[in-house]
């Protein structure tokens, strides 16, 4: 069972605009995000966020994937509104939140 | 056709608590100062699916109340009055009738004619507040969003929609997401998305599309309305409409709630200043409180993957019995190593299927947790203090069993935490504290329990109170000279109350006590630290499930006993030389040096012919609530899930045993408690030297 995730990770913050356009370079980035070996935890703050696409989405559930697999976790900090919509409008919960 | 609407009350009612706690949260977490029309929208729509059920359902009395809550939050939204403290506190007072008349509804008793008129008055002159507010302009047709559907509309129907886009859908210029809101403008829609077959980073092309949804929408618009909204999706995904409508003899047909929102509403922190408004001290007992009463929960939500899951789960065990059917029907000894390994397969699938049994049951103590900060709000303006509430860990899992027994224990510690802890502003700012007080509540995995933590920064447990009260109580000699932590500790006992006076919040004296029987009763156990001036912490923990363990077989005398793995280090087999007997303090052995305390179980549970020398024995190096101790035994069996079985139901409970098991081979064995052994060998120890 895993321990609660660490607190000390720094925030990675999220562009205003996460679309289908932006995506290969956000895959990129949550690329090299998720490598951190066994346990590696990331926090992405989202308070910027304002523009969310499906396509972005599921680029943050593949990041949640990895990081799970790999027995870490993922925290989202911060979230705006528009990105909480954007999960819940989907029907997808919404990352763990990490306390600000 | 009639159909039986029962199954479908029942899923309002649910539904309705969901919503209650989600509508609770956001207005606790609303900022009076600068409410946000986003906030005010999802408090709106929460009342606004409570309304549209009750009509469904013929509650009356909750329709129209909701309806005029409605009324206020259009007008706040609207900025025809001014969002502030007391309009809060009213839609919280409205929110709290309505819990209990969805309790009644639930119990099938009759509310009061009269209950909530007053707060619906209130509300309906809060929300007629700005001149030329008339009823008309409160109407419901009047409201851009959300997407009305009244009472008054006639058979709505429900279809269920399977939206599987092709994975080249992105490419096509598609969005989902607006597809699923343009739906959701049709009426109400419940949106389940299907996440499984996305990859990991490293095999997943952002191009592609690896969602799919069934979303369950409600509307009175046609069959055609809904099919414009895939029109250009059409030909890149696979599209399935189903009329789901159970038509009913009344006008009304099945009522769908409005789609979930997040399942995880933030509260990080609460603030709860005292309120302005004088406060009725006259609150009733916490435990008949409706306001934190905890619904009777007959249903859980369970992710569809884990469904499917199961599925799959028990496919497997399906097609691995029906080869060992096969291979027995004419077995031949060359065989037997297909049996064997059919065996293992079964063994296997048999283990993944409880392991995905048992995950359908985990659910986040969001859901108890969620209830608190409304609770500190309203002490912290009984008890005239500032508090702050923290939380941290609300989507940490545990058994859905363990959710619905938490709740009253952690209630009784944040009210004591609120009124014994926390101080006033007043003498907090003598003491060169902040005026406002701050409780920490946490919820995080620990070796294979779930540990929660209520810490405040208040005053901490006087122990020279709590000491003078128990010599008067008679609990402790007048000549005895406890230890610090045995003070505190006192507050656990039966009866014990340092309060001056019983007040309504606590010092009842029927508190602690019940808190600590509660978490033993849950196979877990409660511990305080104390810091007198500064602060108290109480740490529950307390096992995820409360069915099954994995635990260790080991052998003492005849007897065998179940350690639980979750609580074992590690095993030795010590030379003379690695144990020592301290004064006072019984033997340790000495483990890379440090120095371990054991616990000979043979001499704890009086089993006899028992091996007494260490160097003739094994250890089983344990840990419980940070305590290491070294587990004498003569043998290690085996590892072994094993079923919990209470003993309490039948005996009275054992010192030192969590419960027990049924073997294989049919023997009941013992588990033990190892947080109880660590103390069990003081006392024990004790008494030896004292003899």
């Amino acid at each position: 069972m895993s321990d609660t995730p660490p607190l000390l990770v720094p925030a990675s913050a999220l562009p205003p605009e996460m679309t289908i356009d932006t995506a290969d370079t956000l895959i990129a980035d949550f690329r090299i995000l998720a490598t951190g070996g066994h346990g590696h935890s990331v926090i992405l703050d989202a308070s910027k966020v304002e523009v969310l696409s499906t396509a972005a989405i599921q680029l943050i559930v593949a990041l949640e994937k990895s990081l799970t697999e790999g027995g870490g976790h993922l925290l989202i900090a911060g979230a705006s509104e528009s990105f909480r919509h954007a999960f819940a409008d989907l029907g997808i919960g919404l990352p763990t939140e990490q306390e600000v | 056709m009639s159909t039986d609407l029962s199954q479908f009350r029942q899923t309002y009612i649910a539904e309705c608590f969901e919503l209650l706690a989600d509508m609770e949260a956001r207005l606790m977490e609303l900022d009076v100062g600068a409410a946000g029309s986003e906030a005010l929208n999802a408090i709106f729509r929460c009342a606004h699916s409570i309304k549209g059920g009750a009509g469904a359902f013929g509650l009356q009395e909750i329709g129209s109340l909701t309806h005029v809550m409605e009324a206020l939050l259009d007008s706040l939204r609207d900025g025809r009055v001014a969002p502030s403290r007391a309009s809060v506190d009213m839609l919280l007072k409205a929110r709290d009738i309505v819990l209990q008349m969805v309790e009644a509804a639930r119990d099938g008793v009759k509310v009061p004619e009269n209950l909530g008129a007053d707060i619906k008055a209130a509300l309906q002159s809060a929300a007629d507040g700005t001149p030329n507010a008339s009823p008309s302009t409160l109407s419901l047709e009047d409201k851009p969003t959300p997407p009305q559907v009244t009472s008054e509309v006639h058979a709505p129907q429900s279809w269920r929609i399977g939206f599987t886009p092709y994975q080249t859908l992105f490419m096509t210029g598609n969005e989902p997401i607006l597809i699923l809101r343009e739906l959701a403008r049709l009426g109400q829609t419940v949106v389940t998305a299907f996440t499984g077959q996305v990859p990991t980073l490293s095999t997943l092309d952002p191009t592609r599309c690896y969602l799919s949804w069934i979303i369950i929408l409600s509307t009175d618009k046609p069959e055609s309305a809904i099919r414009e909204v895939f029109e250009f999706v059409t030909d890149h995904c696979d599209l399935r409409l189903v009329n789901i409508t159970l038509q009913t003899s009344g006008p009304v047909s099945e009522k769908l709630p409005e789609k979930k929102m997040d399942a995880l509403p933030a509260l990080p922190i609460v603030s709860c200043a005292p309120a302005a408004a004088p406060v009725t001290t006259a609150a009733s007992p916490p435990a008949e409180d409706p306001v934190h009463a905890v619904p009777h929960v007959t249903s859980i939500r369970v992710d569809l993957e884990k469904v499917d899951r199961l599925v799959n789960m028990v496919g497997e065990l399906v097609i691995t019995e029906a080869m060992l059917h096969a291979l027995m029907r004419d077995f031949t000894m060359d065989k037997l190593s297909g049996l064997l390994g059919g065996l293992s397969e079964l063994s296997q699938h048999t283990r993944e299927l409880q392991e995905a049994v048992m995950s359908v049951r985990m659910q986040p103590v969001h859901s108890v947790f969620a209830r608190m900060p409304r609770l500190v709000r309203d002490l912290a303006a009984q008890l005239n203090k500032d508090i702050r509430l923290v939380m941290v860990g609300e989507a940490t899992e545990v058994d859905k069993t363990v959710i619905e027994q938490l709740s009253d224990p952690l209630t009784h510690m944040i009210r004591n935490a609120c009124d014994h802890g926390i101080e006033t502003p007043a003498v907090r700012l003598e003491k060169g504290k902040s005026a406002q007080g701050t409780i920490n509540l946490s919820a995080a995995h620990r070796g294979g329990r779930i540990v929660i933590e209520i810490r405040d920064d208040g005053a901490g447990i006087d122990r020279a109170r709590v000491l003078a009260k128990a010599r008067s109580k008679g609990l402790v000699a007048t000549d005895a000279q406890p230890a610090e932590d045995e003070i505190d500790a006192m507050i656990f006992l039966p009866g014990f109350s340092t309060a001056e006076q019983v007040t309504n919040v606590s010092g009842r004296g029927v508190g602690m006590d019940v808190v600590k029987r509660n978490i033993a009763a849950m196979g877990g156990h409660v511990r305080i630290s104390n810091t007198p001036g500064q602060g108290a912490c109480m740490t529950v923990s307390l096992p995820l499930t409360l069915a099954i363990l994995d635990g260790m077989i080991v052998r003492v005398g005849k007897e065998l006993y179940i350690v639980p793995i979750a609580n074992i280090l590690e095993t030795l087999r010590p030379t003379r030389a690695d144990v020592r007997r301290l004064e006072q303090r019984g033997d340790v052995i000495n483990v890379r040096g440090e120095f371990i305390p054991l616990v000979y179980l043979g001499q704890v549970f009086s089993v006899p012919n028992t091996h007494q020398d260490p160097a003739a024995s094994l250890v089983i190096l344990v840990e419980s609530n940070q305590q290491r101790a070294g587990l004498v035994v003569d043998e290690l069996v085996g590892q072994q899930q094993v079923v919990i079985k209470s003993l309490e139901a039948n005996a009275d409970p054992v010192r030192g045993v969590s419960g027990a098991t049924i073997l294989g081979d049919g023997r009941v064995s013992l588990i033990l408690e190892i947080s109880d052994l660590t103390l069990m060998r003081a006392s024990t120890t004790a008494h030896a030297w004292a003899a």
